[in-house]
């Protein structure tokens, strides 16, 4: 995103090294999702592709995304689905054997054939998800769960939620 | 056979099975957490899909001022004999006799997947809503309706075996202490609520995945499995 738009647009990373890399394109800082660097009000469109799943602290980084919007600004994010998130594909039936409600941290393989990157997340459920913008105060306008027509698994169990939600 | 008609003709076992107290979910975790959402009395409540009437006499009793709507004649008419002081209406869900703005919450408490036309009715809901009203919805858990458990241990595994995605019929007869009832409805993933909502400028400021309860469980310990998957998802949205 920040190549086609660099006018504008602020990353975020915990990762030294990648924001290293991002600053070749755009502006980027080191900073934890939690705690931002920058001023109240300071954007109208907060975006987190594939990384909340991977914070620890969930909802102060959600308390973070809307302390920096101006009102009405958009916060727009895509997680790992939890159904996802609580089970694994075997042999081609999806199996959740623990819990889909009980938050727990686990592995999660992105990518798939020889690309593929493994990385620790956190299972929760939507709702740990949608009552953290709850209470910082958005409302949810739209939630997707898109269907990976790749001919993979994920073409019948979701793989990502994504969501657009607002401060009124 | 229309759904408005199955439920018509399921209208006796439903009636019996709704009225026995403590022998379903509502009694449990699917009703009093509910409750516990909705806003406080206001001016007027609907809800949609009201059957026998048990969760229109609960809001009344909670000091709601409660009109009922259903399409199934039967349901409706057990409704009005068991509280003849409310208000019941004979209507379609997508299609309903009431004036825009008319309520300033709308409930739909396990309905909207038994409605032919869920959309339309989502948009309905919202069009009698007036500006700031609420739309609370109980609903089967689409992730509950994808698949289901190996066995009826505790710690069975839960199985997606077909899809979750799609608009999907769903059937299947329960019996339980000498009652019967069979369910006939539409399965949905989220997301397709989450549009019938986006499609009518409802935006959902809360999201519920009620598990069992303790006591549920203390009556038959391998319900504990319910508290690992929930069978409900509960949202509430506003009319901006």
């Amino acid at each position: 995103m920040g190549a086609l738009c660099a006018a504008g647009v602020v990353g975020v990373d915990v990762s030294p090294t990648l924001v290293a890399l991002a600053q070749k394109h755009f502006e980027a800082v080191v900073a934890d999702a939690a705690d931002l660097p920058f001023s109240a009000g300071s954007f109208d469109l907060v975006a987190a592709f594939m990384a909340l799943q991977s914070v620890e602290e969930l909802d102060r980084a959600v308390a973070e995304a809307a302390r920096v919007l101006q009102p009405a600004g958009r916060f727009c994010f895509a997680i790992a689905h939890p159904i996802r998130t609580a089970g694994t594909f075997e042999d081609g039936d999806f199996v959740i054997a623990g819990s889909y409600l009980e938050r727990r941290t686990r592995e999660l393989t992105q990518g798939r054939f020889w690309r593929k990157v493994t990385l620790p997340a956190v299972h929760r459920p939507l709702e740990q998800y949608i009552g953290a913008l709850q209470t910082a105060g958005f409302v949810v306008q739209a939630l997707r769960e898109p269907r990976l027509g790749d001919g993979g698994p994920w073409v019948r169990v979701p793989h990502s939620v994504h969501v657009r939600a607002v401060r009124p | 056979m229309t759904l408005n008609e199955d439920w018509e003709r399921e209208a006796g076992n439903w009636i019996a099975w709704a009225r026995m107290p403590g022998h379903d979910a509502y009694w449990g975790h699917s009703g009093p957490p509910f409750f516990a959402l909705l806003p406080a009395p206001g001016r007027a409540t609907l809800e949609i899909g009201c059957g026998e009437g048990r969760v229109a006499r609960d809001l009344a009793a909670r000091g709601h001022s409660v009109t009922g709507v259903d399409a199934a004649p039967t349901l409706l008419e057990a409704a009005r004999a068991a509280d003849p002081d409310a208000t019941y209406v004979l209507a379609d869900a997508a299609e309903l006799p009431f004036a825009d703005g008319s309520f300033d919450l709308v409930v739909a408490f396990n309905s909207l997947m038994d409605v032919q036309d869920m959309r339309g009715a989502v948009c309905e809901a919202a069009r009698v809503l007036e500006p700031g009203g609420r739309f609370c919805v109980c609903v089967t858990h689409p992730l509950a309706d994808a698949g289901r458990f190996a066995s009826r241990e505790a710690d069975a595994p839960f199985v997606i075996r077909g899809s979750y995605f799609g608009r999907r019929r769903f059937e299947e007869t329960f019996a339980r202490d000498g009652l019967e009832i069979t369910f006939r409805g539409w399965c949905y993933p989220v997301d397709e609520y989450f549009r019938a909502f986006e499609q009518a400028g409802l935006a959902v400021e809360l999201l519920r995945e009620p598990p069992i309860g303790d006591e549920e469980v203390r009556r038959d310990p391998a319900d504990r499995r319910w508290q690992r998957i929930p069978a409900f998802l509960y949202l509430r949205a506003v009319r901006p």
